[in-house]
């Protein structure tokens, strides 16, 4: 026997893993591509060649991280036909069709305009290249798009039946899965705070050179698109946020109230829990600081919805566990042989607590045989653990608040014309480089951490959608990930940290700083006069003289 | 007169290659693929589901088993209508696996 559990948690383990170092390369693409769009643009109405050393120079960024994360993500895929395979084959019908979508149409738009972003500054006109520019950021944002949709499914599986004689779940509506409301909603999340974590990173690299004083013309402009680009795109999240926040306690009550650790359902419209300590054994949320009305208004958009608290959320499931068992049942006569209309009506009018069912598959191997005591404890399964979504939660809300401000204060300050003395502002961009990173995986955190047990939300658990595998075998593929992504993180920091502290005399115009700097030196040295030719000094004479 | 301070060991950074920063990314790019290539064909050449599909059968197996005699859904809801809090069971091991 294969210790099951052991490979399931390495199994998620390594996708967590794997998908987390992904996603810090997607965000910066994402949203560094649209503000060289808006570089660009300001380049092609006004003609101003700052503009255009602009885009080149953030283009140079973004090619350094395009070229670290391209591919990064198809480890995800190598792992769904290995890791993942009853995953694969149950959703594979729908799933497949949006990730095939991604790569075919948005993954080669976006790879074969990079390179005619690169290379055709000399050979395409300000006009076509601003359409390259335009078509790269698009592909980015497509790619994302179809793998949103992907993901979306997951947590709100709409548009498709589940078939018992191929045993896998089939599309019946490929306009319902792409036009699935989850997966709308965290597709502008998504890119919302990829253009958040772009407008940080050239807001911080061009504060970094305004406090050093260099270059400062080219700094404040970049400085300026960052700071629009970046306040926009920070309430566009916050907004978007707050609609998946709804759409959450539409579809998915189990993630809201653990996000939330709600415990129980409060009286209409509930008070949101600012501050607290989520206890999972105790039910209870301790030292909990409240504010009233605001999740309430926030989840369910009314002041008499009440919103469903875990311990009811519970007793909902019990009774779907109990119908997935008759499920199951329906299920095993169906497979056994008798496919009468009768069975088949049975099984129908069933099928869609069949998923609660197979939650049970982890504690009996004859899901029609579980005792109370089975029941209980999948029962228990269906809510994630609180703590880790709380805080997660709470961490990428606050990450955006800060954002916000730093945003605003940058905006403020710029069309009052008083940013240079502001230096702590300044330091303050320099030193939030990081944080949109840190905010976006928390934001993955609590979005795949929190669907758990499932795969595909009460449809396929996540203990039956792993491979048979080795344990060992998952060890080392794991440490190979590692080192893998290690490397090209490592890679990416390295080239990054140079270009970015070499600024736009990277791109060799002879303009800026220190390229300057040399020239200025360069005369400096030939100024100086020759020296003259020293005369011989006298040699010493080998031997003592003589007295 | 004070000399300008030379940063610190620990924050200059280490130089990739000598390569204009085109051919330094290629070369990372080639040596990137070639570590993919590794892992893929050590670790993932053989995946259970080739183009998402798997043997009916095999699934069947993993979702289901074991196999039993044809069971009515009526049995298996009068099974659980027989709660017992007292009933003390011992979790069983995952059948499939």
């Amino acid at each position: 026997m294969l210790p099951i559990d052991e490979v399931v948690s390495l199994s998620r383990l390594q996708f967590a893993i794997t998908a987390l170092y992904h996603f810090l390369f997607v965000p910066l693409t994402l949203g560094l591509s649209w503000i060289l769009v808006i570089m660009e643009s300001v380049y092609v109405m006004t003609g101003s060649p700052i503009y255009k050393d602009m885009t080149r120079f953030w283009g140079k960024l973004f090619g350094i991280n395009f070229a670290m994360g391209v591919a990064t993500g198809i480890t995800l895929e190598f792992q769904f036909g290995t890791n993942w395979s009853y995953y694969s084959h149950y959703v594979g019908d729908i799933f497949g069709t949006p990730l095939a979508i991604e790569g075919m149409a948005a993954f080669f738009l976006e790879s074969t305009f990079v390179g005619l972003f690169f290379f055709g500054w000399d050979r395409l006109s300000r006009v076509k290249h601003l359409m390259v520019t335009f078509l790269v950021a698009l592909g980015s944002s497509l790619s994302a798009l179809w793998i949103l949709i992907a993901n979306g499914w997951m947590n709100n599986p709409v548009g498709a039946e589940f078939n018992f004689e191929t045993m896998r779940m089939e599309l019946v509506s490929m306009t319902d899965v792409i036009f699935n409301p989850v997966a709308q909603v965290k597709f502008v999340h998504t890119v919302a705070a990829g253009y958040v974590t772009a407008s940080m990173f050239v807001l911080g690299v061009s504060a970094y050179y305004l406090l050093k004083g260099r270059d400062t013309a080219f700094a404040l402009r970049s400085f300026a698109v960052a700071a629009g680009f970046g306040l926009a795109s920070t309430l566009s999240v916050i907004v978007l946020g707050d609609e998946s926040g709804y759409t959450a306690g539409e579809v998915n009550k189990v993630k809201l109230a653990a996000i939330e650790a709600e415990w129980e359902t409060h009286p209409a419209p509930a008070g949101i829990t600012v501050f607290g300590l989520p206890d999972n054994k105790g039910e209870r949320t301790d030292y909990a600081f409240k504010v009233p009305y605001v999740l309430g208004l926030i989840a369910t958009r009314s002041v008499d919805t009440p919103v469903v608290g875990i311990k009811d959320l519970k007793k909902e499931h019990e009774v779907r566990i109990r119908n997935g068992m008759l499920a199951y049942a329906a299920l095993t006569r169906l497979k056994s042989g008798d496919k009468s209309p009768e069975a088949r009506a049975e099984f129908d009018k069933l099928k869609h607590d069949l998923g609660y069912g197979l939650l049970l598959k982890k504690y009996t191997p004859n899901v029609i045989d579980a005792t109370p005591q089975q029941i209980a404890k999948a029962v228990d399964d269906t809510i994630p653990n609180v703590a880790p979504l709380f805080w997660s939660f709470r961490g990428m809300v606050a990450l955006g608040m800060l954002f916000l401000f730093i945003f605003s204060a940058s905006f403020y300050f710029l069309v009052r014309k008083q940013l240079a003395p502001q230096r702590w502002l300044l330091r303050l961009a320099v030193f939030s480089i990081p944080l949109p990173w840190i905010a976006a995986e928390l934001g993955w955190i609590v979005a795949e951490y929190g669907r758990q047990p499932w795969t595909i939300a009460g449809i396929l658990p996540t203990h039956l959608s792993a491979s048979t595998l080795q344990p060992s075998s998952l060890y080392f593929s794991l440490a190979g990930f590692i080192l893998f992504y290690t490397f090209l993180l490592v890679v990416e920091m390295i080239l990054m940290v140079k270009y970015a502290k070499r600024g736009p005399s990277s791109l060799h115009t002879g303009k800026y700083h220190w390229e300057l700097l040399e020239k200025e030196k360069k005369p400096a040295v030939a100024a100086k006069p020759p020296v003259p030719p020293q005369p011989p000094r006298p040699r010493a004479p080998l031997s003592k003289p003589t007295r | 007169m004070l000399r300008p301070r030379r940063p610190h060991r620990l924050w200059r950074l280490p130089r990739l290659t000598k390569l204009p920063l085109g051919a330094e990314i290629a070369l990372i790019l080639v040596v990137k693929i070639a570590l993919l290539t590794v892992l893929a064909k050590t670790f993932f050449a053989e995946p259970q589901a080739r183009k998402m599909r798997m043997p009916t059968a095999q699934v069947e197996q993993h979702l289901l088993a074991p196999a039993s005699a044809p069971i009515s859904a009526p049995a298996a809801a009068n099974a659980f209508n027989t709660f017992d809090a007292s009933t003390s069971t011992t979790e069983v091991p995952h059948a499939s696996h």
